[in-house]
């Protein structure tokens, strides 16, 4: 179920990284999170999801580590989480 | 149900929320995407869903407090301190959004988002819509946003 389409610019990867445990994790044991400091979408395996603490608490240590790589890199620590970037359409088929 | 199609520059998640409600199930991955900005639900009943993701969020925030209140990780602390007023300043609205267009999560039905489609950067689909509707309410959200379709709807 979960990641079952990627945008068409990227290659669609066969194994994604959970940014909580670091496993590989196919996609669809994949759920989206966050975005890391170079502004990649990032995702968990799905079973934490369901693990109350671990999945919120993960996703806080994974965003601490990845805020101090936006301040190390002399950017707005704010702009990892404030979902910033201007908006425009896409073209639809 | 919404069928599989491609919406060209997106990803697409997929979710069952099983035995437990919709709103649980949002409301804990609302959590993760409301820090990558502005979040749009189609519901067929926005009052009632905001209320239900309401309530469930505010136990989310709790979590967070209490991890906030019992961590002594200095890099925990400082993360914090960007997430909690963000939480705090988040803003729901089940009004149109031709009224109320500022808002970060937004609950409206298909035929509201039809007629102004959401500049989102996460649309959550909780109730049947077709496919064309899909593409036409995702036209307006930038390139590698993500849009979750809840599959058991």
């Amino acid at each position: 179920m979960p990641i079952t389409q990627f945008p068409d610019d990227l290659v669609p990867k066969q194994i994604l990284v959970c940014a909580i445990c670091g496993q590989l994790i196919p996609p669809d044991k994949a759920t989206a999170g966050l975005f890391n400091a170079d502004n990649f979408q990032l995702f968990a395996c799905n079973a934490h999801f369901w693990e109350s603490n671990r999945f919120i608490v993960g996703w806080i240590e994974f965003a601490a580590q990845e805020r101090l790589r936006v301040m190390h890199a002399g950017r707005d620590p704010g702009s990892l989480t404030d979902g910033g970037g201007g908006y425009y359409a896409r073209l639809v088929s | 149900m919404v069928e599989a199609g491609i919406m060209h520059g997106l990803y697409r998640e997929d979710r069952h929320p099983g035995s437990s409600p919709i709103s649980q199930d949002l409301a804990k991955h609302l959590y993760t995407r409301m820090l990558c900005g502005k979040v749009a639900i189609v519901t067929e009943k926005p009052g009632t869903m905001l209320a239900a993701v309401r309530k469930q969020w505010m136990n989310v925030e709790r979590r967070i407090r209490r991890e906030r209140s019992s961590t002594l990780d200095a890099r925990k602390i400082l993360e914090l301190t960007y997430q909690l007023p963000r939480f705090q300043t988040l803003v729901f609205t089940a009004k149109r959004p031709l009224e109320e267009p500022r808002a970060d999560v937004q609950f409206a039905t298909i035929e509201d988002f039809l007629e102004w489609p959401p500049q989102c950067r996460t649309l959550y689909v909780a109730c049947p819509i077709k496919l064309e509707q899909l593409h036409m309410v995702t036209s307006w959200m930038p390139p590698h946003s993500l849009v979750v379709v809840y599959e058991a709807t």
